[in-house]
C-alpha cells in the first residue's frame, strides 16, 4: 500500500483515524490505554506493510526480531549495571547489533538478487539509530520499540527519526484529542503532497524516462531540460512523500520531523544539505561523521570524515559507480565550502550563489539518475559542448512528454493549439510552475500553515477566503484522486 | 471528535462537499457514458472510442449484441467483422488481445460463455474464430501476456474506484470522444497501425533480426506436455461445453522468416509435433473446423505482404474469411493435416534463404 493509492485513502486512513478517536475517546484512562494506542499502531503499520510481499514482511520481521533480541539483551544488561553504557558488554552487543544491521542491508544492496526488500535502507538506519541510542536517552519497552520501528508514516521513506521524537508524540496520543484544526491542517499538508507526488513528479518523471531512453537523440536544449527536470521530479516526488507522511502525523495532532526545507533555495551546499533529506543528513552527521572524529581532530582529517560520510552516502544511494561520483561530488563540494569559509549562508540570499548551487546538484543528479557513467557523461557533455548549442531546438517529442491532458483539453477551447509552438506550451507550463514552487522557498508545510491561518481567523471579513480555500483544496485532492490510477512508484521506495 | 476552533470544522466539512461533489458528479458522469461497457450496453449515438483491449474487451464480452466473436492475438486484430457479417451472415465482435497466451484465450472466452451476462441473453454463440500461435502454446498454463486491471474483470463493485474516479477514463473516453465527435468503427477495431505503405519487404527485412544459432536439434517430444496443458485447460473446455458453437481454429500464416527462425533455433520437428499434436486434439470434435493458412505458398514467401516476420497485410485476412465462409484450406482429420505440414516442409526446404539474406534492403 502507497500513501497515492485509493484503497489508503478512502479505506486505510479513515479507519486508522477512528481507530485512534475511539480508544482516544471512548478507552477509560488507565495505564493499558497507552498500550492499547500502541498495539492499534502496530497492527494497523503491520497491515499497510503486509501487502509488499512475504519476501519484504519476512525480511523486515527478521531485522525486527534480531534487534529486538538485542535491545531486550542490552536492557537486561543496563539494569544490572546501573545504567552504565560504557560497560564492555553492552557496547559488545551494540557493536554487533550494528555490524548485523549493516551487513544485513550490504548483503541486498550488493549481494542480493537483484530485488531489495522494501524500506530496508530506511528501517535498517532506525535500528541502528535506536540500538546506538538505547540506555543513553531511551529505555526499552517492547511495545515503545514495535510503534517506533513499524510506524507506518515513515516506514518506507522515512524520515529517519530518531526513536524519542516519535516516542514524543506518541506518548501524546493516548491523552490527546484528535481535533478538526488538527485534521484541516493534516489534509492541507496531505493534499499538496500529493499533488506533489501524482501530479508533478508524474508528468516530469515520464519526460525524464523518455530523454534517459534515447539520449544520443538529445539536443543540448533537451538535456539542459532533461537534467533540470530531473532535479525538480526528484524534489517533488521524495518531498511530496514526507508531505503526506506529515500531514498523516499532523491529522494525529503529532509532529514528524521536517525532511525538506526548500533545499533549491540553499545558497551554497553546505546549507543545500542542512535542507535535503535532512534526517538522513543528521544521521550521517551523528552517526558516521562524529564518531569518525568529525572536525576535533585536525583540517585534514576533518576533510577526509568529509568525503568518508559523502563516499558511504553515495553507496547507501544505490549499487555502482554513478552513485559514488555523485557522493563524491557532493563531497568534494563540501570541502572546498569549507577551504573558503562559507559554510553557513548569511541571512540574505545571493541569488547567483542559489543558481550555481541548483546548477552543481543538478548536474551532480545527472550522475545519479543515469544508468551508467557514460550515459551521465554523454548527457553532460551535450549540454557543454559549445557546439551542441548551434541553433536553439527542442525536441517535439520529448516535450510532448510533459502533455498533461488536462490542461492540453483546456487549450482545447482557446486559439492555443493553432499555433505554431502550441506542443511546447505545457513543457513550459509544467516547468515553470515546478520552478516557482521549488524556488519560491515556500514548503508545502509553510503554505499548508498559511492555508490553516486562513481558516481559523476569527476576521468576518475573511469569509470568503475560507470558502476559497476549502474549495482550492477539494478539487486540488479530487485532482489527484483522478490521476492515482497508473501512476509511478516512488522514487525512494527501493532505497 | 473534539473540535478546537469553527474554522477547522467549517474546513473539514466544505472540503468533504466539495470532493463529495465532484466525485458523485464525476462518477454519475462516467456511470452514464461508461466507455468501458462495465455497466451497461453503450448509448446509442455516443461515438465510443475503442482501442483499449484489456480495459474494454470483457465489458463488450458482456454487453455488446453479437452472436460470433474474434479471439486471438494480433493476427486477428486485422479482420473487418463487417467481412463476416457480409459472407457468413454473421454479427461478430472482435475480441482479440495483442500477444495473447491461451490463459488471455480463456480469461474472455469465460466471459464470452457466461450465460449470465446480458449479451448471452440475448443471443447463444454461433461462431468463435480462433487464431491459434502455436508458439504461445509453451506459456504456462496461467501465464497472461499483461497485467488485467482486475477491477473491470471481477465483481468487486469497491474497486469500481479506479474506474469510476479515473482521469483517462474521464479526459480520453469521454471527454475526447465528445469533442472529436467520431467513435471507432466497431469493424476495423484495434486494427493495427500499419498503413499499406508498410507492407513491404524493405520494411520486413530492415526490422527482422534473426535469432541465435542453435547447434542441438530439440528434443522433438519436448513441447508437447506443455501445449497438451495448454489446450485441455485454456481451450478444449469450451469446445466441450458448447456444442452448439462452431469453433473455427486456424493457424496464421506467419511468413518464411518464421520458420528460418525455427530452422535456426533448431527445432523444426519439435514444431511440426506441436502442430500436429494441437491439431489432433482439436479435430477430434465435430464442432471445430480446422484451418491451416501456412502453406500458401505465394502469401507465406512474397515478404511484400508482411510488415514484420509475422504480421501480415489486412487483405490476407479477408481472404481467410472467405475461407472461413467456403471451406477453403479447412483440414478435416489429421491425415490431410499431415498432408498439410509435408507441404509447409516442402516450402521451407525448397525457400532460398540464402538468397533473402544476401539481398541488400
Amino acid at each position: 500500500m502507497t500513501f497515492n493509492s485509493y484503497s489508503f485513502i478512502f479505506i486505510f486512513l479513515p479507519v486508522f483515524l477512528a481507530g485512534v478517536w475511539v480508544i482516544q475517546s471512548f478507552y477509560p484512562e488507565n495505564g493499558f490505554k497507552e498500550k492499547l494506542m500502541k498495539i492499534w499502531l502496530i497492527a494497523m503499520s503491520a497491515f499497510f506493510f503486509v501487502g509488499y510481499g512475504q519476501f519484504s514482511v519476512l525480511i523486515f520481521g527478521s531485522s525486527i526480531l534480531g534487534n529486538f533480541l538485542f535491545s531486550f539483551r542490552i536492557s537486561r544488561r543496563l539494569k544490572k549495571c546501573n545504567g552504565n553504557t560504557d560497560d564492555w558488554l553492552i557496547r559488545l552487543y551494540k557493536i554487533s547489533a550494528i555490524i548485523l544491521n549493516v551487513i544485513l542491508l550490504c548483503f541486498f544492496k550488493y549481494f542480493g538478487t537483484g530485488v531489495m526488500p522494501v524500506a530496508i535502507s530506511f528501517y535498517t538506519f532506525s535500528q541502528i539509530m535506536y540500538v546506538a541510542d538505547l540506555g543513553k536517552e531511551d529505555s526499552f519497552d517492547a511495545l515503545d520499540y514495535l510503534s517506533y520501528i513499524t510506524f507506518f508514516p515513515k516506514i518506507l521513506q522515512g524520515p529517519i527519526a530518531d526513536h524519542k521524537s516519535i516516542k514524543e508524540g506518541l506518548e501524546k496520543l493516548p491523552s490527546g484529542r484528535i481535533n478538526s484544526d488538527d485534521i484541516s491542517a493534516g489534509i492541507m499538508l496531505f493534499t499538496l503532497g500529493l499533488f506533489k507526488k501524482v501530479i508533478l513528479a508524474q508528468v516530469l518523471g515520464e519526460a525524464v524516462d523518455f530523454g534517459y531512453a534515447g539520449l544520443a537523440g538529445m539536443t543540448a536544449l533537451d538535456a539542459v531540460i532533461l537534467a533540470v527536470s530531473y532535479s525538480f521530479q526528484l524534489y517533488f516526488d521524495f518531498s511530496g512523500y514526507c508531505d503526506m507522511a506529515e500531514g498523516i502525523c499532523r491529522m494525529l495532532g503529532m509532529e514528524l520531523q521536517m525532511n525538506f526545507d526548500a533545499p533549491y533555495t540553499s545558497g551554497n551546499i553546505a546549507e543545500f544539505w542542512d535542507r535535503w533529506h535532512i534526517s538522513l543528513t543528521k544521521f550521517f552527521t551523528r552517526y558516521i561523521y562524529i564518531p569518525l572524529g568529525g572536525s576535533r581532530k585536525g583540517v585534514v582529517r576533518t576533510y577526509l570524515n568529509i568525503l568518508i560520510v559523502f563516499f558511504i552516502s553515495g553507496i547507501w544511494h544505490g549499487t555502482g559507480l554513478t552513485f559514488i561520483v555523485w557522493g563524491m561530488m557532493h563531497g568534494v563540494l563540501m570541502v572546498l565550502t569549507r577551504i573558503c569559509g562559507k559554510e553557513k549562508g548569511s541571512g540574505r540570499k545571493n541569488p547567483l550563489k542559489v543558481l550555481l548551487t541548483f546548477m552543481y546538484v543538478t548536474a551532480a543528479w545527472v550522475f545519479f539518475r543515469a544508468p551508467s557513467l557514460s550515459d551521465a557523461m554523454t548527457l553532460l557533455c551535450k549540454i557543454v559542448n559549445p557546439d551542441a548549442w548551434s541553433g536553439l531546438h527542442i525536441s517535439i517529442k520529448f516535450a510532448e512528454c510533459f502533455m498533461v491532458d488536462e490542461i492540453w483539453y483546456v487549450f482545447k477551447v482557446t486559439p492555443i493549439p493553432n499555433w505554431n509552438k502550441s506542443n511546447y506550451i505545457c513543457m513550459w507550463i509544467i516547468l515553470c510552475v515546478s520552478a516557482l514552487l521549488v524556488f519560491w522557498g515556500k514548503t508545502a508545510k509553510k503554505i499548508a500553515a498559511g492555508s490553516a491561518n486562513v481558516i481559523t481567523s476569527e476576521d468576518d471579513k475573511n469569509k470568503m477566503k475560507k470558502w476559497a480555500v476549502s474549495v482550492a483544496y477539494g478539487i486540488l485532492f479530487v485532482w489527484c484522486v483522478l490521476s492515482l490510477g497508473g501512476v509511478s512508484t516512488f522514487l525512494y521506495v527501493n532505497f | 471528535m473534539s473540535l478546537k476552533s469553527k474554522g477547522g470544522k467549517n474546513f473539514i466539512r466544505r472540503f468533504i462537499c466539495v470532493v463529495l461533489l465532484i466525485l458523485i458528479m464525476v462518477s454519475a458522469l462516467v456511470i452514464y457514458i461508461d466507455p468501458f461497457f462495465h455497466y451497461h450496453a453503450p448509448l446509442p449515438g455516443f461515438p465510443y472510442i475503442v482501442d483499449n483491449q484489456l480495459s474494454q474487451n470483457p465489458g463488450m464480452a458482456e454487453r455488446m449484441d453479437y452472436d460470433s466473436c474474434i479471439i486471438g492475438s494480433s493476427m486477428t486484430v486485422n479482420f473487418h467483422t463487417d467481412d463476416f457479417n457480409e459472407l457468413m451472415g454473421l454479427n461478430t465482435l472482435k475480441l482479440s488481445y495483442s500477444g495473447a497466451y491461451p490463459r488471455d484465450d480463456y480469461n474472455i472466452l469465460s466471459i464470452v460463455f457466461d450465460e449470465k451476462t446480458p449479451a448471452r441473453k440475448n443471443n447463444k454463440v454461433k461462431a468463435v474464430f480462433l487464431g491459434l500461435d502455436i508458439p504461445t502454446l509453451t506459456a504456462e498454463v496461467d501465464e497472461i501476456k499483461y497485467e488485467l486491471p482486475m477491477y473491470l474483470y471481477d465483481k468487486n463493485p469497491i474497486n469500481d474506484v479506479k474506474y469510476l474516479w479515473n482521469k483517462d477514463v474521464l479526459l480520453e473516453y469521454i471527454l475526447k470522444p465528445i469533442i472529436q465527435k467520431k467513435g471507432t468503427n466497431l469493424s476495423e477495431v484495434y486494427a493495427s497501425w500499419w498503413t499499406e505503405d508498410y507492407y513491404n519487404i524493405q520494411y520486413v527485412m530492415h526490422g527482422y533480426e534473426a535469432p541465435e544459432p542453435v547447434s542441438e536439434e530439440m528434443d522433438p517430444e519436448l513441447l508437447l506436455p506443455k501445449t497438451k496443458e495448454n489446450i485441455d485447460v485454456n481451450i478444449l473446455p469450451f469446445i466441450r461445453d458448447n456444442p452448439d458453437t462452431d469453433f473455427y481454429i486456424f493457424f496464421p500464416p506467419y511468413s518464411i522468416l518464421y520458420w528460418n527462425n525455427v530452422l535456426t533455433e533448431n527445432h523444426m520437428e519439435a514444431t511440426m509435433n506441436q502442430y500436429k499434436f494441437a491439431a489432433n486434439e482439436l479435430l477430434q470434435y465435430d464442432n471445430v473446423h480446422l484451418f491451416y493458412f501456412q502453406n500458401m505458398e505465394e502469401v507465406v514467401t512474397d515478404l511484400n505482404n508482411y510488415a514484420d516476420y509475422t504480421h501480415y497485410n489486412p487483405r490476407i485476412n479477408r481472404y481467410m474469411t472467405e475461407c472461413f465462409a467456403d471451406g477453403t484450406h479447412e483440414v478435416k482429420n489429421i491425415e490431410e493435416f499431415e498432408n498439410e505440414l509435408n507441404e509447409m516442409r516442402r516450402i521451407v526446404e525448397e525457400f532460398d534463404f540464402e538468397a533473402l539474406f544476401s539481398e541488400e534492403y
